[in-house]
């Protein structure tokens, strides 16, 4: 008997094959890395385009969730769409309720929680994603990463996707504690560089500070990757 | 009771407010703002009782916020007052009935192009130069139709809303000391009291 068709059923050595399907679904996706410093956190993600008629600076992978809380994934382009526009909806709701802003911590265990939803429903699949999602928590920058399952950790840098590995040997190497944003910056290209194909263009960035999100635009990247590329 | 009025002029829109929240025959506060902001260039004021001023005031906010967050930028202030419009609108024939207040939207647009809107909690909504919700209407629109002219200064506008405070002031039965005026213009919200 097949244990792998249904999500509902449990395979006899206790595994839920759908979720570990979900995870593969994943570690097929595009490569992306969160770094965090001492004031700061930065997500970078790797863009492909489909074709060469596909403008590539029009697609956005980081998702902003509230005006210092942004997120990202590896996996199904569209699931993503779909989290991160509930989670935007809690952090509104957040507020009404509790008149303040969400921490981090809540909204990972708020996003983790959804994708947990779906590994116990049938009719339904698990969210093809894993996430990354950066914020701040008391004033300190925290990263929290979340898969299909529904688990969710807290990380002081990590990668997801093709060639998380690669990049994760790379952070265990060069990060340390409290890294100025300029530096993680530097850090998070490097990572990036090493395995997305060449051109600054597939690369997007975005530093999420106390108050606000800053998304690199174009020439930013650009010259980041330059600078990168001098210093190797 | 409230007391709300605004106007539009040549590059900024003007929404005043009365502090005052009373309770029976109780002057609870005098300093209540009763205009929220809901972005650097946009500003609703809102006339109703405490709660559902509040309850609604916090729903457009958020909303607004959310559909910033969902599109990628925030909407301008015609998107802004048909979507207003629509959450009154939608209330009506719904379980828990109509919004409870009236309000007064106004705010200027990245082009500089400043707008006021007026609604109220059926769903009407009026793109209007000069205004008021509440008892304010009474006292106020004739003066406020005597005094506009298109194209107005900021200062002049200031000016005339001086005049409506005094009016207020000096015929509406109900005490009215303190008003808190905000000013849209394309550099952002000025606030002060009168």
């Amino acid at each position: 008997m097949s244990y792998d068709t249904a999500l509902t059923v449990f395979s006899p050595d206790g595994q839920l094959f759908q979720v570990e399907y979900a995870m593969e679904a994943v570690k097929r996706g595009l490569c992306c890395v969160g770094v965090r410093g001492k004031d700061a956190i930065i997500l970078g993600v790797e863009k492909k385009a489909t074709s060469k008629l596909q403008d590539v600076k029009t697609i956005k992978k980081v998702y902003q969730l509230d005006h210092n809380l942004c997120m990202t994934f590896s996996g199904l382009n569209a699931d993503a769409r779909i989290l991160a526009n509930q989670t935007r909806l809690q952090c509104q709701q957040y507020k009404i309720y509790y008149e303040d802003d969400p921490s981090v911590d809540y909204i990972a265990k708020f996003t983790s929680q959804q994708q947990q939803k779906f590994t116990q429903r049938g009719g339904a699949r698990p969210y093809g994603i894993s996430t990354l999602i950066a914020g701040f928590s008391n004033n300190k920058p925290k990263l929290f990463q979340t898969d299909p399952s529904g688990a969710c950790s807290e990380w002081k840098a990590t990668s997801l996707g093709k060639s998380a590995k690669q990049v994760k040997d790379f952070l265990e190497k060069h990060w340390r504690e409290g890294l100025h944003e300029k530096d993680a910056l530097l850090l998070t290209t490097k990572a990036l560089m090493d395995v997305v194909e060449s051109g600054n263009k597939n690369i997007e960035l975005c530093v999420i500070r106390k108050n606000e999100c800053w998304f690199l635009n174009e020439n930013e990247v650009e010259e980041l990757t330059k600078i990168t590329a001098q210093l190797q | 009771m409230d007391s709300i009025f605004g106007l539009q002029g040549g590059d900024f829109v003007i929404v005043a407010c009365d502090g005052s929240i009373a309770h029976s025959i109780l002057k609870i506060k005098e300093t209540e703002d009763k205009i929220l902001k809901l972005d650097d260039h946009k500003i609703f004021g809102i006339s109703g009782e405490g709660a559902d001023r509040n309850s609604f005031g916090e729903l457009v906010h958020k909303n607004h916020c959310l559909i910033r967050y969902k599109t990628g930028s925030y909407m301008n202030l015609q998107e802004t007052a048909h979507f207003v419009r629509s959450m009154y609108a939608q209330a009506i024939r719904s379980r828990d009935g109509p919004h409870q207040c009236n309000g007064l939207l106004g705010g200027v647009d990245s082009d500089g192009t400043p707008s006021l809107y007026w609604l109220d909690y059926l769903g009407s909504l009026q793109k209007i130069t000069r205004g008021a919700q509440g008892y304010a209407n009474y006292f106020l629109l004739g003066l406020l139709d005597n005094q506009y002219k298109p194209n107005l200064t900021k200062e002049e506008g200031i000016e005339i809303i001086k005049k409506c405070i005094k009016e207020l002031q000096t015929r509406f039965l109900i005490a009215q000391n303190k008003f808190i005026v905000k000013i849209v213009t394309k550099q952002g919200i000025e606030a002060f009291t009168i």
